[in-house]
């Protein structure tokens, strides 16, 4: 009996170890938490060491939870009280649960605090952050999205750099087509060893649908806008891309690394900024650069989105949580996370503006790619019930981008109806 | 039957079966290129043993790895624990609505766990354990599961009253009975129970899914998961990792091998 | 004679379960009835009665989706599964050499956990790099996307549900065959019976009872698979592999429509329920126990 008990004994001493916080701390201890792949979280980690060491009474954790169940793990924590006390709310939820009083009204800081100008910060940016009119967020990765092209490629294929292309109006949909299927290359076997152009997964697809003169919903979010032929016409050019002229590597062909960007044997892709931290690492072996995306046949295909950064509302210190929310908006914060590590565009105007950030010392040096989108670029058509409208749009698109339905009009007939039913239903059943 | 062809066809299945480990190691030693290369090779060019502590340290496995233990062996020991003290009750006793009782424990074993899943979250929120052990390990103390409860308790049927008897005569106490009487006698039972009990909560998925946010609290299963999340593209790294996660479950298998076996035959599972 | 009260000792041991049982699942089964006729996110609850019935059963295709998924699964994995670990145990119940080996390799695939066996099982179903369609190819079959193309991505959860057939189901198999005594086999072989004979009227009656063990678990297990589908391709592609278990997943922890979610549940055990009522009236006319003349 005595083992037992004292096995038992160690047993629960260790799971209570294990789930005690530091008590021998005196400073007052503040969660953070933020998405990011491994040389992101490390610009985060990086952020919160300076904020600590600037502020000795407060010790910020920084909680790193993985990319795909953020969005969940999020919400299970906003809904069982759990949650840390600053979070970074993708956009694409925070309609959805600025609603449920989960955030903090961020006013009594903004309207206070002397050192807090929201007249800094680009107007759409602080647009983002209200909901029903009260200001719940500050903004941080503010920007949209852009292509990022392998030079050396483009040049040993004899094509006219793309961003100067831009610059004279004339980088469309088209050309990039053309780019991309003279960028194409098999071997002797008759497999692909290089691929013009990465697929434009959401919301790089959403950005096309501008370019044509679409769009996933109408202006007041309440119906779908899918039934145009022009929306038909852009979903039919990027489904062409893998299945027509098969310039794009098949769905599980992009999920590994065997075609990413840095390898070299992808020539062009769709993707945010953030992500070239990691090629100015780890791509040695040839010159790269960015561009804007696409021009359509009706206008730009640039949109812009932010992402939230709120107060938990429950949050035992908001003084200390808005001194690291502060923080991390401030000059200083986003001089780092933007212009030396280029994560995004920065909200401050100043910033976006200077020649710091629009002419660097390392790649990508298109900066004006970047503020293309943030003073041209559309906002995306997120509402409080986006994530159910994307689920469905998803699922529909899937067979599309999977090939299974060559025909982008009929799916996305079928996706205008299952939103339009979605939307008319009573949210919650 | 004949034998040789017999054998041979055993030996064929074993290597079918044998195959998707070796491939997970073949892939887990290549290289980031070498993974992808065409037609695929069985032994990597260069043995890439770095690759396991590349994927170690790429995120916080050793905090993971002792998570799991701490957590697996508080359950299993409970299941052990309270499931033979359960199964004691229902084979030695006889008491008012006993057998309905046990007809209900072998009823829960048909329970759709997805019934009470929502509820019980709702229970743990209350009680403010999200995000901690408790949702995982307490349940392990509530009589262990209704499979290990009937296992233990056909192996109890088998043991003789009459052992029982000759030590209360000399003044042992029906606990004392238990514990020094049944359960050393109970011992291929129990190590069963112990294996499939340790070797379901390594494995546990759901439970770390729901319950637990911070990653510094995650069990492996849930870090892999991260892992794949983070590193999903690197194969090599990915399959090192679920190696990891393999391993223990395997080597443990080896050890409690031959208890295990008999433990099941002896339950009188087979045929009865 | 015993001087205390046997009975009341019995009662208190079996606490611990019964508790359990009280507050973790009776409870909650009550509770998530309740819930199911709600509306319920995480922080506000409306009563709204039957809604959440009639809009799966009637208003909601994904419901007979999913529905359609785990039974199709179910279908195949449960019968392949069981024909597949009686076929392993009758080898071995031969008495070939090195039979513990043997035994031992068949079992491993059963102790890998999970997540690990769905990343596995990932690579290996891989439509470019992958073994699957590279042994295929050797012998002049195309290469299928396994997990992208929705024709074909329910066959391999199949297929990597039989890799584990070699477990504990099949130790059970072997117990029980090893149970059977030889003198049976001797008055089968007396009265000119061939090896079918032998093992359809002496094997199968006398093991009836553990296949049926095996089918009332193995359903139940076929409708609660979630990992592999959360994991490999999260219910798609376009739902070819929207497991029960992951709608309620879904419903519950990533739309938070907790009512629905208790709806669905209990839509699954009101089914289980019946499925097994009905394998439990059907055993009657196959299962044996020992005992009993057989036909």
């Amino acid at each position: 009996m005595n083992k037992a008990l004292a096995i038992a004994g160690i047993l629960i001493a260790s799971l209570a170890a294990s789930n005690c916080t530091a008590k021998a701390d005196r400073r007052i201890q503040l969660r953070y938490m933020a998405w990011g792949n491994v040389e992101q979280l490390a610009l985060e980690q990086e952020l919160v060491d300076r904020f600590n060491r600037r502020n000795p009474d407060l010790n910020v954790r920084l909680f790193k939870v993985p990319q795909s169940a953020y969005g969940n793990k999020s919400i299970v924590m906003f809904a069982s009280r759990t949650s840390p006390d600053v979070v970074r709310v993708d956009h694409f939820n925070f309609p959805q649960l600025a609603e449920r009083n989960y955030f903090r009204d961020l006013s009594e800081f903004t309207e206070t605090d002397p050192e807090f100008d929201a007249k800094e910060f680009f107007p759409l940016a602080m647009q983002e952050n209200y909901s029903n009119g009260k200001l719940l967020a500050l903004n941080v990765l503010f920007g949209g999205g852009v292509m990022i092209y392998n030079k050396t490629l483009l040049k040993k294929a004899g094509l006219p750099d793309p961003f100067e292309l831009w610059k004279r109006g004339e980088w469309t949909t088209e050309r990039t087509l053309e780019y991309a299927i003279k960028l194409t290359k098999f071997d002797a076997n008759g497999r692909p060893s290089q691929f013009g152009v990465g697929f434009p997964n959401m919301p790089f697809y959403v950005g096309i649908m501008y370019g044509y003169g679409a769009n996933l919903l109408s202006e007041d979010l309440s119906r779908s806008a899918m039934d145009t032929p022009e929306a038909s016409e852009a979903m039919q050019w990027v489904a062409d891309l893998r299945w027509k002229h098969r310039v794009c590597p098949s769905p599980s062909q992009g999920a590994n690394a065997a075609f990413g960007f840095e390898t070299g044997r992808l020539a062009m892709e769709f993707n945010y900024i953030g992500v070239t931290s990691r090629y100015r690492e780890k791509i040695k072996d040839f010159e790269w650069d960015i561009c804007p995306m696409p021009d359509g046949p009706k206008g730009k295909s640039l949109f812009v989105k932010g992402n939230q950064l709120v107060m938990y509302r429950e949050t035992k210190h908001p003084a200390a949580a808005w001194r690291l929310l502060k923080f991390i908006v401030s000059e200083e914060a986003e001089r780092f996370l933007y212009i030396e590590q280029r994560r995004q565009s920065p909200t401050r105007i100043k910033l976006a503006q200077s020649s710091d950030f629009l002419q660097p010392k390392a790649p990508p040096f298109n900066m004006p790619s970047v503020t293309a989108s943030v003073e041209s670029g559309k906002v995306l058509p997120i509402g409080p019930r986006w994530p159910e409208v994307i689920t469905v749009v998803g699922s529909e698109f899937d067979s599309l981008f999977a090939g299974r339905e060559r025909d982008a009009k009929v799916v996305l007939q079928r996706a205008h109806k299952a939103v339009n039913k979605l939307l008319s239903e009573d949210p919650g059943l | 039957m004949k034998k040789a062809p017999l054998l041979f066809f055993l030996i064929l299945l074993s290597v079918v079966a044998l195959v998707p480990f070796i491939w997970t190691v073949s892939t887990a030693l290549k290289d980031d290129q070498e993974v992808f290369a065409f037609p695929p090779r069985w032994i990597p060019e260069t043995i890439q043993w770095g690759n396991f502590q590349k994927a170690w340290t790429a995120l916080p496995f050793t905090q993971w790895v002792i998570n799991t233990i701490v957590v697996t062996l508080a359950c299993t020991v409970g299941q052990m624990l309270t499931g033979s003290l359960v199964a004691y009750g229902f084979s030695r006793f006889k008491f008012k609505g006993r057998d309905t009782l046990f007809g209900l424990v072998i009823a829960t074993m048909m329970l759709p766990g997805q019934v009470t899943m929502i509820p019980v979250f709702m229970i743990w929120r209350e009680l403010r354990a999200i995000d901690t052990y408790w949702p995982l390990i307490l349940p392990a103390f509530f009589g262990g599961g209704a499979f290990n409860i009937f296992l233990i308790r056909q192996f109890f049927l088998s043991i003789p009253n009459e052992l029982d008897e000759a030590a209360m005569i000399d003044g042992a106490s029906y606990l004392r009975v238990w514990w020094q009487i049944l359960l050393p006698l109970s011992a291929p039972v129990l190590a069963t129970v112990g294996v499939l009990s340790f070797i379901g909560h390594w494995d546990d998925f759901n439970g770390p899914l729901i319950y637990l946010n911070s990653p510094e609290k995650y069990t492996v299963s849930i870090g892999l998961r991260m892992f794949q999340d983070s590193y999903g593209s690197e194969t090599n790294l990915l399959m090192a990792a679920s190696l990891i996660h393999i391993l223990p479950t395997i080597v443990l298998f080896f050890f409690a091998q031959r208890y295990f076996m008999r433990g099941i035959q002896l339950s009188g599972l087979g045929g009865r | 004679m015993k001087k205390h009260q046997p009975g009341r000792w019995g009662f208190i041991f079996i606490l611990p379960w019964l508790l359990g049982f009280i507050f973790f699942t009776a409870g909650p089964m009550i509770a998530s009835l309740v819930l199911s006729f709600t509306r319920y996110d995480l922080s506000t609850i409306h009563f709204v009665g039957t809604k959440n019935y009639e809009r799966i059963l009637f208003d909601e295709p994904l419901f007979w989706k999913s529905l359609q998924v785990t039974v199709t699964y179910a279908f195949f994995s449960v019968p392949l599964g069981i024909a597949g670990s009686l076929a392993l145990a009758l080898m071995l119940n031969q008495k070939v050499a090195g039979e513990r080996i043997f035994r031992t390799l068949f079992y491993l695939p059963s102790l890998v956990p999970s997540v690990a066996s769905a990343l596995l099982w990932s690579w290996i179903f891989n439509a470019d790099n992958g073994l699957l369609n590279y042994t295929l190819g050797l012998f002049g079959w195309g290469g299928v996307e396994w997990l992208a193309d929705e024709r074909y991505t329910l066959g391999a959860f199949v297929v990597m549900s039989l890799w584990g057939i070699g477990g504990g189901r099949m130790i059970i198999f072997l117990a029980g065959l090893q149970g059977i005594s030889e003198s049976y086999y001797e008055a089968a072989r007396l009265d000119g019976a061939s090896a079918w004979r032998q093992f359809r009227n002496v094997t199968l009656p006398l093991l009836s009872p553990v296949m049926f063990f095996n089918l009332i678990l193995g359903v139940i297990g076929a409708f609660q698979v979630f990992t592999q589908a959360y994991i490999m391709t999260a219910g798609g592609p376009n739902n070819a592999t929207y497991f029960y278990a992951l709608a309620i997943f879904r419903n519950a922890f990533e739309y938070f429509k907790l009512g629905k979610a208790s709806a669905l549940a209990w839509i699954l055990f009101l089914i289980l329920m019946a499925i097994t009522a009905l394998q439990f009236w059907a055993s009657k006319r196959w299962v044996h126990y020992e005992g009993e003349a057989k036909s």
